[in-house]
């Protein structure tokens, strides 16, 4: 599974046409970004991102995809899910000089306990759901993540560069261990709680 | 335990925790719409437009000044923000020092609304600022803490109306207004909320029906006699430019008699002037300035027509403007144009009004300033058409 930016598709070579109607253009966008915003920090959130750099790495990535935008629109498949992906890999971006901006330096990044939502804002269940997925394997949990968004195994496996039988199978993965530490007793006795 | 129960129980899992994922993400996805606010992506875009030259400008076509470090400080103030905040809520108590540093933020923003920031870029920073004391105002807080940060929101959701009215945007104008007043309301000032509705009252005035301005403005000046303040001197005037735009409609009580209005004019500023003298401190964004007081009685003068004394009111406002206060000398160098064009000199006008607009910096060019210079252009071709006789006044 690609993780760096360099592995990210680039559209030099399908600029724009100067021509194209941008009004229309804009339009597409701005639809993508009132339907999608909000489902791509929860996205994050699932991912294990905390709230605040998810918030961030959801700006970059509309940013970047706007900067791409008659490419994506014209080429990419499905682009919420191309959102996604280049949302998680602006999250995941090592430190150095690839990373074009800072917000919080690694070593200054709150510790986990702080930077989810707690009981305040989410039940019992969902803090429970959230620290299961982010138990799991980081190929499991964005193909875990992404199924919860909706998405196919076949448009996953399309834009993660796997075949849709291995998406299938992070998913079983996932499920597994998932269905292990949330029903604990049933997975022990193969019983069903009552 | 049968293959068969191992099946079926393995089946009622997979529906489970099918269930449970369905209600977490609905669970999640209700919160990040409660903390979550995609104004500043959205701006951040918008700032950045030339990246994408072939889809044009986002708002104006002469509006987007691309600076390659904006975005980089953009981010870095976000970073900030969301860091001064999250110290703060890890206290128990907010310190009075935070409060102190937004109170002089929000200052400062008004500072550079009236001096060099572009509209865009102040609306970025202050939407940061305000969605960040909106999250400080979901807190419990002691009352005084609680009407101080009130306060800073109703003064900086006001001004993001205020530039929301100058880049055309009236609909979020009127929300942000709305949401002023809401604050305003929370911290018993009447005051603030006289400042709210007659800065409110100027959406209508540009963008809507100048009843609804003429009414705001009353109320607003209801509110300030209550307790001497700015506006006492501010929501007359406005009153008066609403009665002025109603009368150019050809509304209420039509045109009314110059001399009349010379006199309404007169007295409005002897009375702003003896205000404003009495008022502490001088802040042309959350108060009200003696060169805004004058050229505000100028421009209603020229609506009505007093274009002779209209022309001095502006002019005294003029000389009393620093150089860097650009969108309102623009303006009254407009309005001075729209005097010359009363007297006759269409061809000087234009050249002293594309002029006053060439020396705006372009990201200054929205839409208020364009539908003056438009209403100057006709004007001077109706000016033209009739031979030279006086333009409608508009």
């Amino acid at each position: 599974m690609a993780t760096d930016d360099q592995h990210l598709p680039l559209p030099m070579e399908h600029l724009p046409d100067p021509a194209e109607d941008g009004i229309a253009a804009r339009g597409d966008f701005l639809d993508l970004y009132d339907r999608e915003y909000h489902l791509v920090v929860r996205f994050l959130l699932c991912c294990g991102a905390p709230q605040a750099e998810a918030e961030d790495a959801t700006q970059e990535a509309f940013l970047e995809v706007w900067a791409r935008w008659g490419w994506v629109r014209d080429t990419v498949r499905s682009p919420s899910l191309y959102l996604r992906i280049v949302a998680h890999h602006k999250y995941l971006r090592p430190p150095g000089p690839r990373r074009r901006l800072f917000l919080v330096t690694m070593g200054e990044r709150e510790p986990p306990e702080r930077s989810v939502p707690d009981h305040a804002v989410l039940t019992d269940e969902s803090l429970d759901v959230l620290a299961a997925l982010r138990e799991l394997d980081a190929n499991s949990m964005i193909a875990m993540a992404l199924r919860v968004d909706g998405f196919t195994a076949v448009e996953i496996a399309d834009h993660l560069g796997l075949s849709a039988q291995q998406v299938r199978d992070l998913q079983k993965k996932a499920r597994k261990a998932l269905r292990a530490r949330l029903y604990p007793a049933r997975a022990k006795e193969g019983g069903a709680p009552q | 335990m049968s293959t068969d129960d191992e099946a079926r129980h393995d089946e009622l899992s997979e529906e489970e925790l099918d269930s449970v994922l369905a209600r977490t993400a609905e669970n999640l996805l209700g919160h990040v719409h409660q903390v979550t606010d995609p104004t500043v992506t959205l701006l951040a875009i918008m700032a950045g437009q030339d990246s994408l030259p072939a889809f044009g400008p986002w708002l104006d076509p002469e509006g987007g000044t691309q600076d390659p470090e904006r975005d980089i400080c953009l981010y870095r103030r976000l970073a900030l923000a969301r860091r001064r905040m999250d110290a703060t809520l890890a206290g128990a108590v907010l310190p009075e020092t935070v409060l102190d540093e937004w109170e002089a933020r929000t200052v400062r923003h008004g500072e550079q609304y009236v001096t060099a920031t572009a509209p865009l870029e102040l609306l970025t920073d202050v939407l940061v600022d305000f969605g960040e004391v909106s999250r400080l105002c979901e807190q419990r807080h002691p009352i005084d803490c609680h009407r101080r940060l009130h306060r800073i929101a109703a003064r900086l959701a006001g001004l993001i109306g205020m530039l929301l009215i100058n880049l055309g945007l009236w609909d979020s104008a009127g929300s942000y207004f709305d949401t002023a007043r809401r604050a305003a309301e929370e911290t018993e000032d009447p005051a603030l909320r006289a400042w709210v509705m007659v800065r409110q009252s100027m959406l209508p005035h540009y963008y809507g029906d100048p009843l609804d301005s003429l009414k705001l403005a009353r109320a607003a000046g209801d509110l300030a006699d209550k307790e001497v303040c700015a506006v006492s001197a501010m929501a007359p005037v406005a009153e008066l430019r609403a009665v002025a735009r109603l009368a150019q409609q050809g509304r209420g009580t039509g045109f009314p008699a110059r001399d009349d209005v010379r006199a309404a004019a007169e007295e409005a500023r002897s009375r702003g002037e003896s205000v404003l003298a009495t008022v502490k401190g001088s802040d042309p964004v959350f108060g009200y300035t003696r060169r805004q007081l004058l050229f505000h009685l100028g421009e209603a003068l020229v609506e009505l027509g007093c274009f002779r004394d209209g022309y001095a009111y502006l002019t005294k406002a003029l000389k009393l403007y620093d150089r860097h206060e650009q969108l309102d000398r623009t303006l009254i160098q407009l309005d001075r144009a729209f005097c010359r064009v009363a007297g006759g000199e269409p061809e000087e006008t234009l050249r002293q009004a594309t002029r006053a607009t060439r020396e705006l910096p372009p990201e200054y060019r929205r839409n208020i300033v364009q539908r003056r210079v438009r209403q100057l252009e006709s004007a001077v071709a109706r000016l033209a058409a009739e031979g030279g006789t006086r333009p409608a006044p508009g």
